[in-house]
């Protein structure tokens, strides 16, 4: 059987004579549910943590829920970097213009560079306390390639900007109706345990993943 | 219209394999009780677990019963961020559709013109099993491409040449030694590596498949109506390098994926990690909403993500199950794969022996269902009812109804004629006290031979027939009257 698929754009409607892939989909999928009495979708709910949000409370939260998924902390940018040459910075308001004995480079734009660096340095616009979730926001930050494709990632979080929930955080990101292009929720380094189950960090992404609460 | 590659038909043979091949049951049944206990340990840390489920299973059960609407408001949604939407009814189409993408980027493979060089570059893909039910990599094959599968446990089962044998651990069936005996033939390393070195070999060798890479597939774990995104969720980060690095990128969902809005996240990646994993959250959750380029005002967006993102929504026999309620149950599946970890049959053969790209109960209610009862007639029957499944479902899918249910329509799609003699003249017996009794006495006569008669020497493996007393009941009642 012969069958053209039909860019998207160029069908709307719905004609009645279905002579495309979409219309027959649709079709098909309100005659099967036709009569189908449809039960009720539970109302949106927000869901917090239990103890009332006070930063500290929230930060140390965050801190014990992330070190227990192979988080590292640091004091201060400095410290979390040293030692390292070239570290990629994406293009963040709030990042460091310079750090001692460190090479920053430009990551985003340039994947061949990006390649060689110690480290990628972003900044993470919600910690989620419940997990030690951060989530970067594609629109604030250019984070994509800076905090996932370099060895170790440095993330600068402020503690005012700690939730309790992910559902708290969900909504932050939901609030002008149109979240942004991309969402990333971090929690740890990255791992694997395909082989026997067992614990390997470090498998496509960063092995080592550092937080500075600021 | 089966799913490539595979015969259910063949459960018997394949299952009596599986259960002689005493190092796969090994480490098929160390690691599914490891995942059972940590999704046990991660289901305790949380007291409201019962009403998560529900929740989680009325927004699934609501989504589906109004799906023509969310389609329409994801679509339009998605459409309106710039995201290409692509319809594909069966596995062929949707195999063409992404084919044809590809084509477009990679030039067309019957041009002279020099694009080789383009031709050779890898397709890399993230974990998806629906395009594992579609058969891509074998259509892409044939067509002289070269998809890369870059979630470890895929590329695993890649270099051996096998499909995945479970939703979330595809090389579960696999030791470490087996693993890096395979390696050693494929890629040349040290037959004795561990697997922290395994891990390794597997990174660099696809990081340069990331970065030749000009199209890059995935699935999708959710979409949502109202903001027209899609969530993907991982560990590794080969995700995000699939979605981020190729300039296409092409995400696969079956029609069932929707959900109505972006708060319902909440609920699902509470249940998702810990249902497969035992994991409170993964490490990755990525939420894609059209190109950034749409965003930033420029192509590209300066090497950030891809410039084109397509979906392409399967239906593959979804849309026809829509109709009757338990049925439409089984599409809320999340593919946790919980319901392996617990099943006393997959422990037991692994996912191979199913025949099918979705094992377990849920491959058996799955499988009849999208490619036809009579495809995958023994799956319904693989199944001892216990209903473990049923228990840790975390959308309440109720898998042994199911089961019966498609028990009932492979026997009335042609089982076998003896069968149904036997169970016709079996009710005529059991139809008045007579014939009952008639059939005890007959039952002591044939009793010896019963292990031998061709019906019930398959059945009798394994089992002790009952013995029939020497006197029933009836008998000594009447005696006694």
């Amino acid at each position: 059987m012969e069958k053209t698929v039909m860019n998207s754009e160029e069908k709307t409607g719905n004609s009645a004579q279905p002579d495309s892939s979409r219309d027959r989909i649709l079709q098909n999928v309100c005659r099967q549910l036709s009569g189908v009495e449809v039960p009720p979708l539970p109302e949106e709910e927000s869901r917090r943590l239990p103890q009332p949000a006070d930063v500290n409370l929230l930060a140390a939260e965050f801190q014990s829920k992330a070190e227990g998924v192979s988080v590292v902390f640091f004091d201060d940018v400095h410290s979390a970097t040293k030692g390292l040459q070239r570290v990629a910075v994406s293009n963040g308001a709030d990042l460091p213009i310079a750090i001692d004995n460190v090479e920053l480079f430009e990551g985003w734009g340039d994947r061949e560079g990006l390649l060689a660096c110690d480290a990628g340095l972003t900044t993470a616009q919600i910690g989620i306390a419940e997990s030690g979730t951060m989530a970067l926001i594609g629109d604030v930050e250019k984070h994509r390639l800076v905090s996932l494709v370099p060895p170790i990632h440095v993330a600068l979080l402020k503690r005012e900007n700690i939730v309790g929930t992910m559902s708290e955080a969900l909504s932050m990101l939901h609030q002008d109706g149109l979240p942004s292009s991309l969402i990333t929720f971090i929690t740890g380094p990255s791992r694997t345990a395909d082989i026997e189950l067992q614990l390997v960090l470090g498998v496509h992404g960063p092995r080592e993943l550092r937080v500075v609460l600021i | 219209m089966g799913i490539h590659g595979l015969n259910s038909n063949q459960f018997a043979e394949m299952a009596k394999a599986a259960l002689a091949d005493e190092v796969q049951k090994g480490a098929i049944g160390k690691a599914t009780d490891l995942i059972r206990d940590r999704r046990g340990e991660a289901v305790e840390q949380l007291d409201d677990w019962d009403d998560l489920r529900e929740r989680a299973r009325a927004i699934k059960a609501h989504t589906l019963a109004k799906l023509d609407h969310y389609l329409m408001h994801f679509v339009s949604n998605a459409e309106k961020r710039g995201v290409v939407v692509h319809w594909a009814e069966d596995a062929d189409q949707a195999c063409k559709i992404i084919a044809d993408l590809i084509d477009e980027v990679c030039g067309d493979p019957n041009a002279p013109a020099d694009s080789d060089d383009l031709l050779a570059r890898p397709i890399v893909k993230a974990k998806s099993m629906v395009t594992e039910e579609i058969g891509l990599n074998h259509l892409l094959e044939g067509r002289g491409l070269r998809p890369v599968e870059t979630d470890l446990g895929e590329w695993i089962q890649q270099l051996a040449g096998e499909p995945p044998s479970h939703i979330i651990v595809p090389a579960i069936h696999k030791t470490q030694q087996q693993i890096a005996e395979l390696f050693a033939e494929q890629v040349g390393s040290d037959a004795s590596a561990s697997a922290e070195e395994l891990t390794a070999i597997a990174r660099r060798i696809l990081r340069k498949e990331f970065a030749d890479a000009a199209v890059g597939i995935s699935g999708v774990n959710f979409a949502i109506a109202e903001t027209g995104s899609f969530l993907v969720l991982e560990n590794e980060g080969n995700i995000r390098l699939t979605t981020s690095l190729p300039q296409t990128h092409i995400a696969v969902m079956g029609i069932e994926k929707l959900l109505p809005r972006l708060s319902d996240l909440d609920v699902f990646l509470r249940l998702l990690p810990r249902s497969g994993t035992g994991q409170q959250l993964t490490t990755y959750q990525s939420i894609i909403t059209g190109l950034t380029s749409k965003v930033h005002g420029e192509l590209n967006g300066g090497g950030e993500g891809p410039a084109a993102v397509h979906v392409v929504m399967v239906d593959h026999g979804r849309s026809d199950i829509l109709s009757d309620d338990l049925r439409r149950s089984s599409l809320q599946c999340i593919r946790c794969g919980a319901c392996l970890n617990v099943c006393p049959v997959y422990k037991l053969i692994g996912g191979h022996a199913y025949g099918s790209v979705y094992p377990g109960p849920i491959g058996a209610v799955l499988t009849p269902q999208i490619a036809g009862v009579e495809e995958a007639r023994p799956l319904p029957f693989a199944s001892s009812l216990c209903g473990a499944c049923k228990d840790v479902c975390p959308v309440k899918i109720d898998l042994p109804d199911l089961l019966l249910d498609l028990r009932k329509e492979a026997q009335e799609k042609g089982g076998s004629k003896i069968e149904k003699l036997g169970f016709g003249g079996w009710a005529w017996m059991m139809n008045g006290p007579w014939r009952y009794g008639l059939s005890i006495k007959l039952s002591r006569m044939i009793y010896p031979l019963g292990k031998r008669l061709s019906p019930f020497k398959k059945w009798g493996e394994g089992r002790e027939l009952p013995i029939p007393a020497k006197k029933s009941f009836r008998e000594q009642w009447k005696k006694r009257s």
